[in-house]
């Protein structure tokens, strides 16, 4: 048992660490290479939430950029500019209300607009934490556009949380109880109306 | 109906001159020309969580003539958000480039123009694109969805789509970026007209032709926040004003 445990160590340090898996989408048609770039972007942009170092998010924004454009999908107004963006992503810490979150993001598609403006979609499984309140998941669809630095990185522009209708996200989450078979084992409602009125 | 119809674009277009008027004053505070949410001087908050949020609002940054043509791209775009030119909207697109498209009450983005295209034509003349299952642990995403299902246009007897306080820069040359918001109404068929206010970003890229949107998204607020600010609404200033009593009361404790 010692001699297999031993074995299958050696074998695992052998193969190295563990390659995540991709996130991207089938749908990207940015080149590989900047398409790993920004998919690397991505994922560094969840980790930063997931490992509590979120204030430091604005480093990843282009801060030659006048007018960079952000929406949270609890807002219902759009942060503009640096000054914006320095007021929200560092707000005086007795205003954090939030305990924890875990941030994956998935389905990230990436095009190119142009040599250093990229264009990407992607969509993020949220789950969330207030101090005051039980903890709860959403997902969410995400698009942000990324500019090319002399530097040859890619930095954010634009963020944007696109936050489905609440009305048909309701509606969606009601769909999620329905019967097994139902409605082909249904009767249609209206069935009897007929022999009813001729009575 | 005609009455109405008649004060709708009445409206619209009222709306249109005081969003582009704001628009070239440049101010850098709210302009907003409608009453975003009726009741909202009952709301502490004002729709925000933190009600130290500014309205950054920043107007065009854009040279006037550029201002004036994607102005005027824009209404047209939301123009023609009606039951019976919805199906034209694909025209305002650079053909050139691959289309991305999302709108508030869709599942998934539309990407390329099999799918836009389908998405637009009067008749669902595409097979439905089913949504990947793409690993993410529970959510709407392990609920059956489908890109079709969601188009809402073919049941609509009527719709308005009101644009306000546009922010728009150039991010590379012959590419803007904007953002705005939307006040959207509309009337589905046998059941009461609804509204609803959203945000909304676009890439646009001048062409030979002019300037034509490559990219358009629609944000909604989260579900869970909307149904607060819902919530919000209903307290009254007699309410408002016990909490403030008993803080006070509260301070003068404590001194």
């Amino acid at each position: 048992m010692k001699k297999l445990l031993m074995t299958c160590c050696f074998a695992i340090a052998l193969a190295g660490p563990a390659k995540a898996e991709s996130i991207l989408h089938s749908e990207t048609s940015a080149p590989k290479a900047d398409a790993e770039a920004i998919e690397a972007i991505v994922i560094e942009w969840a980790s930063k939430f997931n490992r509590g170092d979120w204030m430091r998010i604005k480093d990843m924004w282009d801060a030659d950029e006048e007018t960079p454009t952000y929406l949270g999908e609890e807002r219902d107004q759009w942060v503009i500019g640096q000054e914006g963006l320095d007021q929200y992503f560092n707000p005086p810490s007795e205003n954090t209300m939030v305990e924890t979150v875990v941030i994956q993001p998935y389905g990230l598609r990436v095009r190119l607009l142009s040599d250093t403006i990229a264009v990407a979609t992607w969509e993020n499984s949220l789950d969330f934490k207030m101090k005051t309140r039980p903890a709860v998941q959403d997902d969410y669809r995400v698009n942000a556009i990324f500019r090319k630095k002399d530097d040859g990185k890619w930095y954010f522009i634009h963020y944007a949380e696109l936050a489905m209708s609440p009305l048909i996200y309701v509606e969606h989450l009601y769909r999620r109880g329905v019967s097994e078979g139902f409605p082909e084992n249904g009767k249609p409602y209206d069935a009897g109306r007929s022999g009813y009125a001729n009575n | 109906m005609k009455t109405w119809t008649g004060g709708v674009l009445a409206s619209s277009l009222v709306l249109s001159l005081v969003s582009y008027n704001a628009l070239a004053d440049g101010h850098k505070s709210a302009s907003a020309p409608l009453e975003y949410y009726p009741g909202e001087e009952r709301e502490f908050y004002v729709g925000n969580v933190n009600p130290g949020y500014q309205d950054f609002h920043l107007g065009s940054l854009l040279p006037e003539d550029t201002t004036r043509d994607l102005m005027a791209l824009i209404d047209d775009f939301a123009g023609r958000w009606t039951p019976e030119r919805w199906t034209t909207i694909p025209e305002l697109w650079d053909r050139d480039t691959e289309p991305y498209v999302l709108l508030v009450h869709q599942r998934e983005w539309l990407v390329g123009w099999d799918q836009v295209d389908g998405y637009f034509a009067k008749d669902q003349v595409i097979p439905v694109k089913e949504v990947p299952a793409l690993g993410a642990k529970g959510g709407i995403e392990q609920i059956e969805a489908q890109h079709y299902e969601f188009r809402a246009e073919p049941d609509m007897e009527a719709m308005m789509y009101n644009v306000d306080r546009v922010t728009m820069h150039e991010i590379a040359p012959g590419l803007v970026s904007a953002v705005w918001y939307v006040d959207f109404q509309f009337k589905p068929r046998r059941i009461a007209p609804r509204g609803e206010h959203f945000k909304a970003n676009a890439i646009f890229k001048e062409t030979g032709d002019g300037w034509k949107f490559v990219h358009y998204g629609e944000a909604a607020m989260a579900p869970i926040m909307y149904i607060e600010r819902l919530y919000r609404s209903q307290v009254s200033h007699e309410f408002l004003g016990m909490i403030e009593e008993q803080e006070s009361e509260k301070e003068a404790r404590t001194q």
